[in-house]
């Protein structure tokens, strides 16, 4: 029954969807983030450079948005330019601490300085490694060497020898013995026997235990000299080993101090490198010329590379690539670990023991950055282990300190290092969306006072010449960087309309381009199969539906119950009480629209609406409060001079599930309109929207989810001509409706009627006039809101009866407990 | 003691573990390079226990410190000793797959030295350096002739320890206190010589004045 008497006419085919033209003319650039930029994201972008821009600290960024916006890309690319304006930044290495060993000293070098002193390193060690041999071996030193053992060796054995010659003197022998040196007296050329001592004179005796005495205390007096007299032969050597290996480094060290002693903090490290050669020169003895050279020349032996001489060698932190760019870095961590943020110390297993040492600091994405950008994902930082807690540090320190999970939970048993500081001077931009963003705001104090700017990238842009023309270009740049086929014009119009749809709003377009990018791949997939040169509106047509029809499983079973009579569900006919409402469900990212039957039924009673999805809680606070405006709509607006006599119950048939949002309290109220006049509802429409107070009819979402719920519906049971929807007046700019709903309506056989007041509706459902007040207060006789007056009336007269009985006390305090 | 018909022998002579543990490396160098059977022997010096009873004898160590002393104590390092001994030379042996053998007796060094004048034996005489200079390999030779073997062992020696060689030549053996003295006067790692001269110049007035290990070598043709 299409209603041909209403004010309210029903949409035409061209008011369900925005068309597009495309522009042809062409865009000055081809970068995509400025086309975005142009489109609606330029707040963001000022954001983004100001970050870049500032040199106080803490002026961090947060970039915010909905996935697939662009916010890595756009804060990359800004971030790339932003690089190019800055300085390179410097170089940093780690270096062999000589005093505390488990202490690498952090030296900060000029940009490109690094390389060039560690490779200065390893030649100083081949340099020393071929001259200090040929120093030691020289004739000059082994003399000196030689003389030097002769007069130290000669010293404590004239020391014994004198003792051993005192004795021979006094008639004594010195005998060794598992325990030592004894020292015993001769008789007749043989050591006298005990019993032979016993027998001589006293006199002879003591004087015998006297001289035996003497010399014991000589021998012990001159054995003790000899550690001594090693010690200073020992110290002697080490002196003339010095001197003769002073030469040597000194000539070879002195082109370091002329290349680098004028950077802060190499001159020490320069003086204690030629400490630590000289005291240590006896390690280059042993390198000699390479056993195995093979077919290269000794002279090129790589003796820098043997383990003995990792002390002097050069970590570089930064640059880890001799061939980086010229600019700051910009560095984005994919794993954003503790240890890939603030780097690691390796370790290494020799004879059992774990050991490290300083050449195998490995540095960070934190060292990586240092001078430049860092951009992260916020939510991989949140989930790795100490990755937040270590990064928030290292800003508020401003240093970059190497430490890691097993030092935190003093899990580490090991030899580790503890490393210099490294000062921090990165920008961070992290990359997150809204619901992270605001709930570090809310929860961690530290948050918004490191992370200063935020870039709140727009989900979507109002159309616009200059928008759709940046919008179009966008699409082109997404064909063009995939290598993809080229898009008719056709093509791009049938994208602005998804844009629209993705919007929510006919007059934006959404800045998901992601989704763009996947579409487009999806349909430049079909049109290679299609061999086809280019992608056409019928292949993102077809990418779309497909992707649509991939996620679509639950709508499917949804659709198949109703047209299986298992949900109830009518699309023609009249019922009292009984109406078509509309709900989306959304299941990943997918969402549909499914037609529900919502039901009411009134009696006399104690003014209760009782909406049975709150009762058995599975309504959410919006449904109860869409139910209570339609429940202060019909008391305000029905029979004021009486108490609200009405009891009525609402509820979703068939829903075993949680019903949330008020978009329909318009439905509800019309099925209880229909229930209190007993004017029967038109089952070929659904409705969708929600009321206020006054009765007008309020804009809700996802209005072509459930347009096309209805019509999907109506359509597998073949269309009548008198089907349709009832929606919102304000909704109609969100409208985006598939082509096959466009098609229905362009024919007439599907009709959507756009209203504002709920009297619009009453017309459009029941077929009748809904009737306005008179003069006199009273609504026109005949009409739906007279005989909802009319009920109530009633219904307030038969509880004023009951309360004069006597019996109606039970009835009365029945209908309180209702 | 019996000889060693069919393969020459090394003789160690040591009076403690001291003694053995300065010659174990050089006596397992020797017996693998010249393939001689190593005899080694632990000195049991009984005028050492005679004296150790003497009331006011004490021991001095090589590290200057004294202790008393007694026959029992003296027992019980000496069984201690030769278990360290035994112990050291057969792990150097065992590595170098050397044959090996260890005794005890209450010889004395001149009398083990009257083995080297017989058969093919070699006598090595332990001695501990007092200290930790290198010194030199001193080769003492008699008159002017110059024996190539013992010129040669006294160079692989010296190869071996990483010092060099110092010769000592005596033209006239009588003047046995200038060769001592001159001993003396060198800085010695290890002193080789023939039988005949460590015989003349008495083997215990050699080890005193040189203070390191000994070998004597008997047969010059064998070395």
């Amino acid at each position: 029954m299409l209603i041909k008497t209403s004010k309210v006419k029903p949409l035409k085919a061209a008011e369900l969807c925005a068309t597009f033209k495309t522009i042809n003319k062409t865009v000055k650039t081809d970068h995509m983030t400025q086309s975005m930029c142009m489109m609606g994201h330029s707040e963001a972008v000022d954001a983004i450079k100001f970050s870049a821009r500032i040199k106080h600290p803490n002026f961090n960024l947060f970039a915010l948005g909905q996935t697939g916006c662009g916010r890595h890309r756009t804060v990359m690319e800004i971030l790339r330019v932003e690089a190019q304006r800055q300085s390179e930044p410097s170089d940093w290495v780690y270096v062999h601490n000589f005093e505390t060993p488990h202490k690498p000293i952090a030296i900060q070098l000029p940009a490109g300085q690094a390389i060039r002193l560690k490779k200065a390193m390893q030649n100083l060690v081949d340099d020393l490694a071929n001259e200090i041999p040929a120093l030691f071996q020289a004739d000059a030193y082994q003399n000196d060497r030689r003389s030097m053992e002769q007069e130290y060796g000669q010293i404590g054995d004239d020391a014994v020898s004198f003792v051993i010659e005192k004795a021979k003197e006094k008639g004594l022998a010195l005998l060794r013995t598992p325990m030592g040196f004894i020292i015993t007296a001769m008789k007749d050329d043989q050591p006298i026997k005990p019993h032979e001592f016993s027998e001589l004179p006293d006199a002879e005796k003591e004087l015998i235990e006297a001289d035996i005495k003497a010399v014991q205390e000589h021998l012990e007096i001159a054995l003790k000299q000899i550690p001594e007299n090693e010690k200073n032969h020992r110290r002697a050597i080490e002196k003339l080993n010095s001197e003769v290996a002073l030469g040597g480094v000194e000539s070879a060290i002195s082109d370091l101090f002329k290349k680098f002693g004028h950077i802060p903090k190499m001159p020490e490290y320069l003086a204690a490198v030629k400490r630590d050669l000289i005291e240590n020169a006896e390690q280059f003895l042993n390198s000699g010329p390479a056993v195995h050279a093979g077919a290269f020349p000794v002279a090129t032996t790589k003796h820098y590379k043997e383990p003995q001489y990792y002390v002097y060698a050069v970590n570089i932190i930064h640059p880890s690539d001799a061939t980086a760019s010229k600019a700051a870095p910009v560095i984005t961590e994919d794993l954003p670990t503790l240890s890939n943020l603030v780097g690691h110390v390796e370790h290494f297993s020799e004879m059992g023991a774990i050991l490290t040492d300083h050449t195998m600091i490995r540095p960070g994405a934190l060292h990586r950055a240092n001078g430049g950008f860092l951009v992260l994902d916020i939510r991989k930082v949140l989930t790795e282990p100490f990755a937040w807690d270590a990064l928030k540090r290292c800003i508020k320190s401003q240093n970059i300190s190497i430490i890691s999970a097993q030092d935190r939970l003093s899990l580490s048993s090991t030899i580790s290092l503890e490393p210099d500081p490294i000062p921090l001077n990165i920008r961070f931009a992290l990359v997150g969306d809204r619901r992270l963003y605001y709930l570090l705001a809310a929860f961690d104090p530290e948050f918004l006072e490191l992370f200063k700017v935020q870039a709140d990238f727009d989900d979507s842009v109002f159309s616009s010449d200059e928008t759709i023309q940046n919008f179009t270009q966008v699409l082109k740049n997404i064909t063009t960087e995939n290598n993809l086929l080229p898009l008719s014009k056709k093509a791009i119009s049938r994208l602005l309309v998804e844009a629209t749809r993705l919007a929510d709003d006919a007059e934006k377009l959404s800045l998901n381009v992601q989704f763009f990018s996947d579409t487009i791949c999806e349909a430049n997939f079909l049109a290679v199969e299609n061999k086809s040169k280019t992608i056409t509106d019928a292949h993102i047509s077809t990418a779309i539906e497909q992707a649509e029809s991939r996620a679509n499983r639950p709508q499917r079973l949804t659709y198949e119950a109703i047209d299986r009579d298992t949900l109830l569900i009518e699309t023609s006919g009249d019922v009292v009480g009984q109406i078509n409402a509309l709900s989306v469900l959304k299941v990943g990212d997918f969402q549909f629209g499914r037609p529900s039957r919502l039901t009411a039924r009134v009696r006399a009673g104690k003014g209760k609406v009782v909406d049975i999805e709150r009762e058995v809680e599975l309504g959410g606070p919006l449904h109860s409060k869409g139910v209570l405006i339609l429940s202060s709509y019909l008391a305000t607006h029905f029979a004021l001079d009486v108490p609200m006599s009405l009891w009525a119950s609402i509820v979703f048939e068939q829903s075993y599930g949680g019903v949330d949002g008020d978009s329909a309290s318009a439905a509800e109220l019309f099925a209880l309109i229909s229930a209190l006049s007993e004017c029967a509802i038109d089952q070929s429409f659904a409705v969708t929207g929600s009321i206020n107070q006054f009765g007008k009819i309020q804009p809700i979402g996802g209005i072509n989810e459930k347009i096309e719920g209805f019509f999907d519906v109506c359509a597998s049971r073949a269309l009548t001509g008198t089907q349709g929807v009832i929606m919102p007046k304000s909704n109609i700019k969100n409208l985006a409706l598939r082509p096959r709903v466009i098609e229905a309506v362009k024919i007439k056989k599907f009709h959507i009627f756009p209203i504002e007041t709920v009297d619009e509706g009453i017309e459009l459902l029941m077929n009748a006039k809904p009737g306005m007040r008179d003069k006199a207060g009273q609504f026109q006789t005949g009409t739906i809101n007279h005989k909802v007056e009319m009920r109530l009336l009633k219904f307030a007269d038969q509880i004023k009866k009951y309360q004069k009985t006597d019996t109606s006390n039970d009835i009365v305090s029945e209908m309180k407990n209702v | 003691m019996s000889d060693e018909k069919e393969q020459g022998q090394l003789i160690i002579s040591a009076q403690c573990f001291a003694d053995a543990n300065s010659v174990i490396e050089i006596a397992a160098f020797l017996a693998k390079t010249l393939e001689l059977r190593i005899k080694a022997y632990l000195l049991k010096d009984q005028n050492a226990f005679d004296a150790a009873d003497l009331p006011f004898t004490r021991a001095i160590s090589l590290s200057g410190g004294s202790s008393g002393i007694g026959g029992q104590a003296l027992q019980k390092a000496y069984n201690r000793d030769a278990q360290f001994y035994e112990k050291t030379l057969s792990r150097a042996a065992q590595s170098k797959a050397l044959n090996w053998s260890f005794h005890h007796t209450d010889d004395i060094p001149e009398t083990l030295l009257t083995l080297s004048s017989k058969g093919k034996s070699i006598i090595l005489y332990g001695f501990p350096k007092l200290n930790k200079s290198r010194g030199n390999v001193v080769l003492i030779e008699e008159g002017t002739h110059s024996s190539p073997q013992l010129n040669e062992l006294s160079k692989s020696l010296a190869h071996k320890l990483q010092v060099q060689t110092v010769f000592l030549k005596i033209e006239n053996i009588p003047y046995s206190t200038d060769v001592l003295e001159q001993l003396h006067k060198t800085n010695s790692a290890l002193v080789i010589m023939p039988y005949n001269l460590a015989k003349k110049l008495g083997i215990n007035n050699i080890l005193n004045t040189a203070r390191c290990p000994v070998i004597v070598s008997p047969h010059l043709a064998h070395v």
